[in-house]
Parts: C-alpha cells; structure tokens; sequence
C-alpha cells in the first residue's frame, strides 16, 4: 500500500520536473518589462495577504463572541491559527521577493459585517464567506502571478483554505464539497 | 498567442510575458499527465467503492463524479491547446498495481493516498504551467482535491485540516 503511490507520485513529480525545463521562459523573458510584472504580482500577493490577515482577525473575534459551541470554537481557532500562518508567509513572501511591505491588518471595525454577527450560523457563514472569498483571491493570484514560486506558495493556501471551507460547511450541516471546481466566491 | 499589452500613461506601450509555442506544448504535456493521473483516481475510487457502505460509499460516489468531471475539464483543456488526450488504457491497466483493499478503512486511507498524490501534482503543475487561465482551472481543481483529503480524514476520524499548507508532498 505504500510502495505504489510513492511511485506513482515520484513519476508525477519527474513528469512535472522535465515539462518545467521544457517550458523554461528564457528568451521570452527577455523583452518583459520587469517592473509591471513585480507591480502585478506586488497587487495579486497584497490581496492575498489581506484577505487572510481579514481572516485572522475576524476568526478570532467569531471564536472569541461566545456565540459558538466549544468544539466549533476549537475548529475555528485551527482556522484562524491556519490564517496567521498564511498572512505571515505570504507577508515574508512579500518583503523578500517582491521588495514591499505587506499591507497592515485590518481593525475588527473595518471589516465590515462582523461586529453585527448575532448568532452560531451567522458566524459560521460568515467566516465560510470569508474563506471562499480566499480562495477566489488566491485563485486570481495564481492566474495572474508570473513567478512560480508565488503560485505554488498560493496554491498550498489554496488548499488549506479549502479544507477550512468543508469543516465549516459540516458545521453548517451543508454539502461539504458541493462542485468539482471549488472557485471560492468574490 | 496575442502578445499583452498594457498601455502606461506617457511612457509607451508596456510589454507582459507572453505564452510561446513552446510553452503551448510543454502545457498539453502537464495537462496529458494530469489527465492520466484522474483516470487513476476514477479507477482507484471505482475499486474502492466495493470496500464501503452507507455515507461513505455515498461520498466517494461523489468523489468519483467529480475526478470525472475533472478529466473532462482537462481533455477540453488539451484539445484546446492543439493536443491529444493520452490513450486511455484499460480498466485493469490502471488498477494493476494498486494494493489489495480488504476493508473500509484500506480503502478510505487508499482514496486519501490519491488524493494526496493528486494535490502533489496540481501544485507541481501551477508551478509550470503558462496559460493563465488553465492555471485558474487547475487550481479550482487543486482545491476540490484538497477538500476530498478532508472530507475522507473525517471519514478516518483524524483532523481534517492538519496542515497549514496543503502541498501534497506531507505525509497525511
């Protein structure tokens, strides 16, 4: 049982290894303009830090509210340790390889909807709309980001912010994985 | 492909990387893997399905639709590119060197293994894909994957989130 998918998962990887040589930019890089592709990739990394330093605030504030049960504040308090993780990674992301600051974490009272959240299903599609929102912030990141490392950077929070997603829809007692294609919501 | 222009007050047109032949081609080549590695998936839940009742057989029913859908999305994908699809192989082809499932648990832990492989090569690929909008398709995929990982730790009674960033590459 272990054997096999290690295999088959090291002839992916050298599958992927020798499609990247192939597709190296090399010379069509050549002509880029390198300033536009860091104030793109600064935008596509500044909306992804923000919606996670978003998330990490107001997730504290839903586990904090006293409107949860405690194994759905523990849920949420992986979440929003989860957020941190990501709001700090891609911060350093931004700093080292994009030459910027991140931008600055949001206040409770700017983030608009929170401080009005009243009950356990509220908070819980709230932090559900906070998460899709995310992923489709991600997702645009990786469409737009010309560096790879920024994309698979993105793409590992894009998973984990998938998973987020389906703890919250069991929470809520909904479908957890209810498409194909997870796009997150604008 | 059109070469991006993007105009800049005063200062001329401003020129963006574009897509080469090249890339084109190392791209169906990405997605042609990607294509065989669903087909792999589909074969394992299909297998696997025998080993599960209840919620659980419901769940990778519907797990099953989705690597389909999935393999569907990516063949549009390749033709699109000016590719071909890679010829399918038989049932058996696929499933040959899978491990013997003798019960729920086997079988869950084997779609969980996939999955992972699964997530591995999405997150290799958005590392060298071009296009940018076959990126935006395969990281919708990539989080569906990782959504399935979860949903099957559930049915394991193990955390379902027990990562920060989900690359595929961690033991789960």
């Amino acid at each position: 049982m272990t054997d096999r998918p290690i295999t088959r998962r090291r002839a992916l990887l050298a599958g992927g290894a020798a499609v990247a040589v192939a597709s190296s930019p090399g010379s069509a890089r050549a002509a880029v303009d390198k300033a536009l592709v860091k104030k793109i990739e600064r935008r596509a990394v500044g909306a992804a830090t923000l919606d996670e330093l978003r998330k990490m605030v107001a997730l504290e504030a839903i586990a904090n509210g006293r409107l949860l049960r405690p194994s759905e504040t523990s849920v949420v308090r992986i979440l929003e340790e989860h957020a941190t993780q990501h709001a700090a990674a891609l911060g350093q992301l931004m700093k080292d390889q994009l030459g910027t600051e991140p931008p600055a974490t949001p206040k409770r009272t700017e983030i608009s909807g929170l401080l009005g959240l009243r009950d356990r299903t509220a908070a819980l599609r709230f932090a559900s709309r906070l998460e899709g929102r995310a992923i489709a912030t991600n997702i645009s990141g990786i469409r737009t980001a010309y560096d790879s490392q920024i994309r698979q950077a993105l793409a590992g929070i894009v998973g984990s912010d998938a998973q987020h997603l389906v703890l919250l829809r069991q929470l809520l007692h909904e479908q957890p994985v209810p498409s194909a294609f997870e796009r997150g919501a604008a | 492909m059109a070469m991006l222009l993007a105009g800049c007050g005063g200062g001329g047109a401003r020129t963006l990387p574009t897509v080469n032949p090249t890339q084109v081609q190392a791209d169906a080549a990405v997605v042609s893997a990607l294509i065989e590695a669903e087909r792999t998936a589909i074969a394992a839940y299909r297998l696997g399905m025998g080993r599960l009742a209840g919620a659980a057989r419901a769940t990778a029913v519907r797990f099953l639709g989705h690597e389909q859908e999935h393999e569907g999305a990516l063949t549009r994908a390749i033709l699109s590119l000016g590719g071909k699809p890679p010829i399918r192989r038989t049932p058996a082809a696929y499933s040959a060197g899978f491990p013997r499932l003798s019960d729920a648990e086997s079988a869950l832990r084997f779609a969980l293994d996939v999955e992972n492989t699964q997530v591995s090569a999405y997150v290799n690929a958005l590392g060298t894909v071009a296009a940018p909008g076959l990126r935006a398709t395969l990281a919708s995929i990539l989080a569906t994957e990782a959504e399935h990982m979860s949903v099957i730790l559930g049915e394991l009674h193990e955390p379902q989130a027990p990562q920060a960033v989900v690359t595929g590459s961690k033991p789960t």
